[in-house]
Parts: structure tokens; sequence; C-alpha cells
């Protein structure tokens, strides 16, 4: 076990980058996101440090942990809390999405593979479903679908994609 | 972030708020959006250095601007410039061409960051006060001073932006504006790339105050 509990913001760059890619490398390949336990055994460190490297991560990008806990519950482009934006990697569905948008930037996680977002519309109910590989956009059913926040993309905490 | 329907769902939507109309857009639209390099490089290994970097600080910019809302026509005068900009401009009257200290002293009203508002008041202003000084000179002005300083002040824009600035600019070209609003982004100490930039196209700026006050 090397480096001990330290304040979140003095976490060396290269440190986060070893530790997000373990996170989205573990979505990926399983759906869900690790708990700092597990990512502490992944990355050879204390539970305490690997939580404090989450916490640091977290601030960094627009993801969130569930209140009260030291879940993380939303990692971009994925949600390890199920969201009405179901996300299937050649035919299976395994990811959320974090949002409507974010569920468009799935497919950059898995080039060459056929992604596929299923969701219904919030007025009404509706399926919808877009299919992507890589560059190209290869259906939109139905063909008139838009996609709308009220919120800043990018903005702060308090304005979350559901929005 | 929702997926709609159709337009008319998502109008319907009991959430819709019209402020933010400009965000109602086909799905094509958001897929070449979420395609920008801010989510591809998402599958770096080193992407927090990469997102903390200059680089994502680009792509960012370039992201907000792509969401930013329609924004009204600026005209190009100099009080329109002082209008839109927060920064107390009149602190530069009688100031020369090369007068640094001015430049210092106006450095120091400024905020330690830079917030993308304030951004945006001082690419309006750049560009107000570019387009504020036309290329003929004004009956009375020496010509060749007229010129070089005109140059001079294009030159430093260039040199801050990367753009490349010409000495038509008019008040209708993006290119200064979207290049000013990526560096504006995050730019939080003096130390940063954005800031140095700022600071040179404040330079530029107050050389063309400068100019105008010679007049």
């Amino acid at each position: 076990m090397a480096a001990a509990l330290t304040d979140p913001e003095q976490i060396p760059l290269e440190e986060l980058d070893a530790a997000y890619a373990a996170i989205m490398n573990e979505i990926v390949a399983t759906g869900v996101a690790p708990h700092y336990a597990e990512l502490a055994h992944t990355l050879g460190v204390e539970p305490m440090r690997a939580k404090s490297v989450i916490t640091r991560i977290i601030d960094l990008t627009p993801g969130w942990l569930h209140p009260g806990t030291d879940y993380i519950a939303s990692f971009p482009p994925f949600n390890n809390q199920p969201t009405q934006y179901r996300v299937s990697v050649d035919g299976e569905q395994r990811w959320f999405a974090q949002c409507g948008f974010e569920a468009l930037a799935c497919r950059w996680l898995f080039p060459g593979r056929t992604v596929t977002v299923d969701a219904p519309c919030l007025l009404g109910g509706d399926p919808l479903r877009i299919v992507m590989r890589d560059e190209e956009i290869t259906s939109i059913d139905p063909p008139t679908m838009v996609g709308y926040t009220r919120s800043m993309v990018g903005g702060d905490a308090a304005s979350r994609p559901f929005r | 972030m929702n997926l709609f329907r159709s337009e008319e769902h998502a109008l319907n939507w009991e959430e819709y708020d019209p402020r933010m109309a400009h965000l109602l857009r086909p799905v094509e639209w958001w897929a070449h959006t979420f395609a920008s390099p801010m989510f591809r490089a998402r599958a770096r290994s080193d992407f927090i250095s990469w997102a903390s970097g200059p680089e994502g600080a680009a792509a960012f910019g370039e992201l907000r601007e792509r969401m930013s809302p329609p924004r009204p026509d600026v005209r190009a005068t100099t009080a329109a410039a002082a209008g839109l900009s927060k920064v107390d401009i009149s602190a530069v009257d009688g100031a020369s061409p090369d007068d640094r200290s001015v430049e210092h002293s106006l450095m120091r009203t400024w905020p330690a960051a830079v917030p993308t508002e304030t951004a945006r008041h001082w690419r309006n202003t750049a560009r107000a006060m570019i387009v504020a000084v036309p290329a003929d000179a004004l009956p009375g002005a020496d010509p060749q001073l007229w010129t070089d300083t005109r140059r001079s002040a294009v030159r430093d824009v260039q040199a801050a932006t990367g753009w490349l600035a010409r000495a038509d600019v008019g008040a209708g070209d993006v290119r200064l504006t979207h290049r000013l609003a990526q560096m504006g982004w995050g730019g939080e100490v003096a130390d940063q790339p954005g800031w140095t930039a700022m600071e040179q196209s404040a330079r530029a700026i107050l050389k063309c105050r400068s100019l105008a006050e010679l007049t």
C-alpha cells in the first residue's frame, strides 16, 4: 500500500489520471462504477486514499456522489444509478447514460461497436431509439427527435442534467 | 438534458423554459455537439491532465460557445465598448501607446479570476476597440503613427489569440470572439495562459484607445 490519506486538492494529476481511467474502464467493462474500497485494490492504495481520489475526480468532472454517501452516482457519460437512458453495446443492455446528451457521447468509449440508446419521451412516454457506431449515427427513431435542456451544459453543481 | 419525440413534445414539456429555447435542437445537432474533443478524450489514460490543461480548456470553451445564446449585434464604437466592458476604461485617458504603468494600474482593478461573462465583455471590447480605429487615418492624424499603431494593436491581438487578425476585422467577425471566449474559461490565476492572453489583448485595446485620444 502506497500513499496515505491526503487533502484531495493535493493529489497529483498522474494519480487522478490513473484513477479516472480505472473507474472508466470498470464501467465500460461491467456497467457499474467501483466502490472506493474496490478502486483502492486496483490502484494499490489505502481505501481512504482511494476515497479522496474519487472525491477530487468528482470535483473536477460533471459527475456526482449520491448525496450523503460515498457511492458514485454519476460518472459521465455513464450513470451508476439507473436513468431512463438505457445504453446497449452490440445488443447487450448493461449501461445507463447520465442524460440524453451524454448518451450520445457513450459511443466514444466503445470504438468500433454498435451503441444503441433507448429512452422514453418525457412527454407521453413514446419510445425513442438512437443507433450509433463511432462517427456514424445510423438510426434516429423517430426522425423528428430533438434534444432540449433548461440547464446550462457544464454549469454549476445545482444545475443537474435531468433538467 | 433530455430527448423528446419532436419539437412540439419538448415545447409542451411542463419544465420547458423559453429562456433556453436556443438549446432546443435536432438530435443530430446534439450528437455533433457531444462529439467534441471534450467527450472523445474520456478514453484517454491521462484525461484529468488533459482536461485541466490548455487543450481541455479550449475544448470546453468551444463547447460553451456552441451552446451560448445568440448575441445581439455589437455596434463597433468606443461608446459601445465602454458600455459593454465592466472595466473602467476611462482609467486610460491620456495614456500613450507604450505607457505600461497605465496597463498595470488597470490590471489591478481586474478580478483575479476571469469568468466567462467577463471574457465576453472583454472580447466585445477588443472587437469594438479595433474596429473603432478605422484603417484610414482621421484628418489631422499622423498617417504613419496611425498605421503603425493600428498594426501593432492587431499584431498584439494576433499574438494573444493565435488568431490571424486582420486590420479590416469587422464587427460581425466572430473568430476573435470565439478565441477569446475559449481563453476566458477557467482562467483563475495570473499565470494561466488565458490570463496572459487577456493581458496582451488589453494592451492592444489600450493602444487603440490611446490612439483615439491622440486624434
